[in-house]
């Protein structure tokens, strides 16, 4: 009996111990939109019907792509994204509860002091602030502004939507 | 020869001059504008700039991204203006034309009326001021305004006299 305990207690070690490792080893999957926003003109680029929803839910009126990245990365892991004036966008998922990621998304570079987050829009995790973003889903945030206008940038984790429609 | 024809000769001419003088003036030149954000954050150029990308190599930026494009039919002392980001419009008036070359005054309107094109480009002056020269074919590179992100330049293509 002493030893059948023994295994089941390094049974139930080890796939404790194997746990945390699959959730580290669980990728996020997402494209990141880098888009400038103004207001000069009506326009929709055609290259962003994909997010077009979640623009259309902003305050401007002409939309044109600068960029659109496709990541697949560890949790733990950081996307960096170049963006105009001298700054990079940072995007890393940190933790995966069920079908919810816990992503943290920053700038640093000129824009560093700039933050995404409010209240409404986002949660506490260990780490610091963070979005929950479902599978699938799109988030928006509003970027830096220069009197031209604002970059926008949508995080879109629809790609298994994208790879059976073939996009 | 009679007073009557000559009276009738003078009248035709009259005529027919101002006829060619009212097809001048009706006569429209055409213009294809391109106005492009180029920044340094990446390298690459955006759909739609294959025509005028050795142009734009000249700027020494790396990255161009269209954000408008427009063709333009514009009569001899006419202005059209196009609207850029940053509450300004790019305004394009032919003056002139003579000896097969269009005289065209290039400003901005708006918050960037201020910014002149002519303080960096060869230009001729004319009796209504500055002006940038074209002939047939013939194109024009401009660099306007600047922010952090870059500057909006613009290019004159397929200009039809």
């Amino acid at each position: 009996m002493q030893r059948f305990t023994l295994i089941l207690l390094s049974t139930i070690f080890i796939a404790f111990s194997a746990l945390p490792e699959a959730g580290a080893q669980r990728k996020f999957e997402f494209d990141v939109y880098t888009v400038f926003a103004s207001d000069f003109r009506h326009d929709m680029g055609d290259d962003l019907c994909r997010v077009k929803g979640c623009l259309k839910k902003l305050p401007y009126t002409a939309y044109t792509r600068l960029d659109k990245k496709h990541f697949k990365l560890l949790l733990g892991r950081t996307a960096a994204i170049p963006i105009p004036g001298n700054s990079t966008l940072n995007v890393s998922p940190k933790v995966y509860y069920g079908k919810d990621a816990y992503v943290q998304v920053w700038l640093t570079g000129e824009d560093k002091g700039l933050t995404f987050y409010d209240p409404e829009n986002s949660v506490s995790i260990l780490s610091g602030p963070a979005f929950r973003i479902k599978d699938g889903d799109k988030i928006c945030l509003v970027g830096p502004s220069t009197r031209w206008g604002t970059l926008i940038f949508v995080i879109d984790t629809d790609v298994e939507g994208l790879r059976e429609k073939g996009i | 020869m009679s007073r009557r024809v000559i009276v009738f000769l003078l009248l035709s001419f009259a005529v027919l001059l101002a006829a060619t003088a009212a097809q001048a003036g009706e006569h429209k030149y055409g213009f294809k504008v391109y106005t492009v954000l180029a920044s340094d954050f990446r390298e690459g150029f955006g759909p739609d700039l294959v025509l005028i990308k050795d142009d734009l190599k000249k700027t020494g930026y790396t990255f161009f991204t269209p954000i408008n494009e427009r063709k333009l039919r514009i009569r001899l002392g006419e202005t059209q203006a196009i609207p850029i980001p940053g509450g300004s419009s790019f305004a394009i008036s032919p003056k002139v034309f003579q000896d097969k070359k269009l005289y065209v005054d290039i400003c901005l309107t708006g918050n960037d009326k201020d910014f002149s094109f002519y303080d960096s480009a060869p230009v001729i002056g004319t009796m209504a001021g500055k002006a940038f020269i074209f002939g047939e074919d013939d194109s024009l590179l401009l660099i306007g305004p600047k922010t952090r992100w870059g500057s909006i330049i613009f290019v004159i293509h397929e200009i039809d006299l």
